[in-house]
């Protein structure tokens, strides 16, 4: 059970507190489009009245703390006071998985956590109410929609949560950081309904397996969304794929099946190790790639090999970058 | 034999020898030997690269572990080629055609044994050519 006005004005009230001059808030404000919100970065205690959360906070706003922390180290001039930012339980682990991994301070960071029983994608809720939206209000599972065309539609949403919102896993907010939680329980819980992701690594033969991928990545359009939505690729100006004069071309941009492979055969060995399985990648795709049938396995490949879940540490590097001699191997 | 059965050997620059790398382009035509400085220095890019343009496999011959010369380089190898092959995995693609062999200087007569029961693994797989399959509209 879910409040979600409770839930924003506390919020509000509590960063209302702590907030001091030099500080920047990363969170989620109404965009101009019905039915989708935006990340907003507030630096003066005016604007915290403009955060609004709700289940359409679909971003992972992980990935715009590592853009910071490169600008602080580019313009010389870093950001003096702390960074707040408002996470859903699922996005925690990408978080820590940045600290480890060195691209953002610890020190700098304060995690904000809210209560949530999943999150609705811009297109399920198109979908939902089949018109043209002006307004969206939510109110636990319930949603409250006016049309363009001045009719009121409720709708129940919990059957359109995301595909990642029914694994207890990822939901589960690790236990080595402090952070703020903010809800009407002490604690979080997942409510959801846990529901049976089969690995197709696991079910399918390896043929089988072949030609789903195929299938599935012919759609690939090569855009680069999904690279750039991820918070575990954080190369973000020496990425492999943009280097635009190699003496030998063997990554280039053209649409053709080989080279898309190449382009998700590297980006999940560069994400392999630091993947925790957040889905942002998935729900960015224009072509409605269902990536998923990969991060998922590499996921629980990272547990197998090296032991650790990735982002359940804050002090631990990811195992490629950090080996040291007389360490155990894989 | 078929320009497309190629397999890829990268050899450790420790492990060279003129010799062997004469015995093995002898034996085996389809085999292709580069040799770079120190197993650590490879790329599983490259690996991608070559099994998804038509290479059958891709074969490393390496120090044993304690023996490089550069200290960690082949340690720090086995860790990508692991991630690797699991990603090879998760793509629906045979983990089988990248192996990595981690040999002492001076046995030549293990290496060449090995190589031959690496060709006989990867024998049966078909090639991967993608470059001429034709994208489909989706």
């Amino acid at each position: 059970m879910v409040n979600w006005t409770k839930i924003t004005d506390a919020t509000r009230h509590y960063l209302k507190q702590v907030f001091q001059s030099d500080d920047l808030i990363l969170s989620y404000t109404d965009s101009h489009t019905p039915g989708m919100m935006t990340p907003v970065v507030i630096r003066k205690a005016e604007d915290i009245d403009s955060i609004i959360l709700n289940p359409i906070c679909t971003q992972n706003l992980a990935v715009y703390l590592s853009e910071f922390f490169q600008n602080d180290i580019q313009t010389g001039k870093p950001v003096k006071g702390k960074w707040y930012i408002t996470v859903k339980p699922c996005d925690v682990r990408s978080v820590i998985q940045m600290m480890a991994d060195e691209q953002i301070l610890k020190e700098h960071i304060e995690l904000i956590v809210f209560d949530c029983d999943g999150t609705v994608t811009n297109k399920n809720l198109k979908e939902l109410f089949k018109s043209e939206i002006r307004k969206v209000d939510f109110n636990d599972h319930q949603a409250k929609a006016e049309t363009l065309l001045n009719e009121e539609l409720t709708a129940d949403l919990s059957g359109l949560y995301q595909v990642k919102c029914s694994d207890r896993e990822i939901c589960s907010i690790p236990a080595v950081n402090e952070f703020t939680f903010i809800g009407e329980r002490e604690r979080f819980e997942f409510s959801g309904t846990a529901k049976n992701t089969a690995i197709i690594q696991d079910t399918l033969t390896q043929e089988e397996c072949f030609e789903k991928v195929s299938a599935e990545l012919s759609k690939c359009i090569r855009c680069n969304a999904c690279r750039n939505i991820c918070p575990a690729c954080f190369c973000s100006d020496r990425c492999v794929m943009d280097k635009p004069k190699l003496s030998v071309p063997y990554i280039t941009k053209e649409i053709t099946l080989d080279q898309i492979f190449q382009y998700h055969l590297i980006r999940f060995y560069h994400v392999a190790p630091n993947c925790t399985a957040c889905g942002e990648c998935e729900r960015i795709c224009p072509q409605g790639i269902s990536l998923s049938i990969f991060y998922k396995y590499l996921h629980r490949m990272n547990k197998h090999l090296f032991g650790d879940e990735s982002g359940s540490s804050d002090s631990d590097r990811q195992k490629l970058l950090s080996y040291r001699f007389g360490e155990d191997l894989v | 034999m078929a320009s497309n059965e190629l397999v890829f050997l990268f050899l450790c620059k420790s492990l060279k020898r003129k010799r062997l790398i004469k015995i093995i382009e002898n034996d085996f035509p389809s085999i292709k030997v580069i040799d770079i400085p120190c197993i650590g220095r490879f790329n599983p890019i490259l690996a991608f690269k070559m099994i998804t343009a038509g290479a059958k496999g891709v074969l490393l011959l390496g120090c044993d572990p304690g023996d490089c010369h550069y200290r960690e380089g082949n340690l720090i190898s086995e860790r990508r080629i692991a991630v690797a092959k699991e990603t090879l995995h998760a793509f629906g693609i045979q983990e089988s055609r990248l192996q990595a062999i981690w040999y002492n200087p001076g046995k030549d007569k293990q290496i060449l044994h090995d190589i031959k029961k690496f060709l006989l693994d990867i024998a049966s797989l078909p090639v991967i050519n993608l470059k001429t399959t034709q994208k489909k509209e989706g």
